[in-house]
């Protein structure tokens, strides 16, 4: 066995040790650890120094305590709140706003559609061109409807009266 | 932010009785809207979450940041609480969560990734002692603590926070490389590293003092 290799089978079994220790082994492999145990020496330092510094550790978790007055600590925790109860709304407006214009926007696009497909023929209808718009071919519509064009903006804009 | 009901309106039979109350009485007042029932949870776990949290980060200011943005997300989560673990264990989640997700975003110092590496390459645990002695032996409670404190505030944040949820949350290998978003087998090398390492630190602490 080379070198490289005993390093590597004596880190699995490092870890196997502490896994045992942790008790994250099932029936089969705990057994396998505990006759290691049982006639390595190595390997049972191993497990008891692992198991005294876990109950060490475990028993004396570092006591901490808020460096702030308790009404100081809440106020701060209270602006918090508030400033992102002030923000909710607003992105809950946002979602619903994108939620309808899933719907708005194909929708919108399929009556344009529709609109134009069904348009009368030329006769006996009158076009205005706003003078702010560029002079726009005469478009069809029913004589009761106005229709502007720009076509420098690529608008058109149909009023039914 | 939510009222909470005025007391001062309520018939005094149906006065809330927030001191005596167990967390989970409070729990249920508060996802009603009743702040005085939530301070009163912050005031009785405060500790703990700000504790958790400045074990992981070692730095007094990032420490409160986190602790209190941990409280304002309880508050806007506390319809999801459902009681399967103790309000403090749910709390303790959200804080350490909010910490690893720091963490991540510093992506901290050049020694940690060099040390990283060399943990990954086997190279520090080959340097170490493969016992590990009880360095804790004949210390006193208060000086012990004190000396664990020391210890773990050098170890690097990676291998701290692996420490950290195993022994402080009781958490499994799993749950942590879940948390985490490592393996289980790196979950095992970083709490196997962070020990030895622990281990080491306390003796070294203990053989500075006594010189």
């Amino acid at each position: 066995m080379t070198q490289i290799s005993q390093t590597i089978m004596k880190t699995e079994t490092c870890l196997e040790i502490q896994a045992y220790v942790d008790g994250e082994l099932d029936a089969s492999r705990r057994a396998v650890v505990e006759r290691l145990c049982a006639t390595d020496s190595e390997a049972r330092q191993l497990s008891d120094g692992l198991k005294a510094l876990r109950s060490a550790v475990r028993a004396n978790e570092p006591e901490i305590h808020v460096p702030e007055s308790r009404e100081f600590y809440w106020s701060q925790i209270q602006r918090r709140m508030s400033a992102a109860s002030a923000t909710a709304p607003t992105t809950d407006t946002g979602a619903a706003w994108t939620q309808w214009m899933r719907w708005l926007v194909p929708m919108a696009g399929a009556a344009a559609v529709v609109s134009l497909l069904t348009l009368p023929g030329r006769e006996g209808q009158t076009t205005t061109t706003l003078a702010s718009m560029s002079p726009a071919p005469t478009y069809s519509a029913p004589a009761s409807s106005v229709i502007y064009r720009s076509d420098t903006d690529g608008v058109t804009v149909h009023w039914i009266n | 932010m939510n009222k909470r009901p005025s007391s001062a309106s309520m018939p005094t039979s149906l006065k809330r009785e927030y001191v005596p109350s167990a967390d989970d009485v409070l729990v249920g007042w508060a996802q009603q809207g009743d702040t005085e029932a939530f301070e009163q949870l912050v005031f009785r776990h405060r500790d703990k979450i700000y504790a958790r949290a400045m074990l992981m980060m070692r730095n007094e200011e990032e420490a409160l940041d986190l602790s209190q943005e941990a409280w304002v997300k309880a508050w806007q989560r506390l319809h999801q609480f459902q009681g399967d673990s103790s309000f403090a264990t749910w709390m303790t989640r959200i804080v350490i969560n909010l910490c690893l997700d720091q963490i991540r975003r510093q992506k901290k110092t050049r020694s940690e990734s060099i040390e990283q590496l060399e943990e990954d390459a086997g190279g520090v645990e080959r340097q170490m002692p493969v016992e590990i002695i009880n360095p804790t032996e004949g210390l006193e409670k208060t000086e012990l603590r004190r000396r664990i404190d020391e210890a773990m505030s050098k170890l690097t944040d990676a291998h701290r926070a692996v420490l950290i949820m195993h022994e402080f949350d009781g958490l499994q290998y799993k749950e942590i490389a879940d948390r985490i978003g490592i393996s289980i087998g790196t979950v095992m090398s970083r709490l196997f590293y962070a020990r030895r390492r622990l281990a080491s630190l306390l003796q070294s602490l203990r053989r500075e003092r006594a010189e």
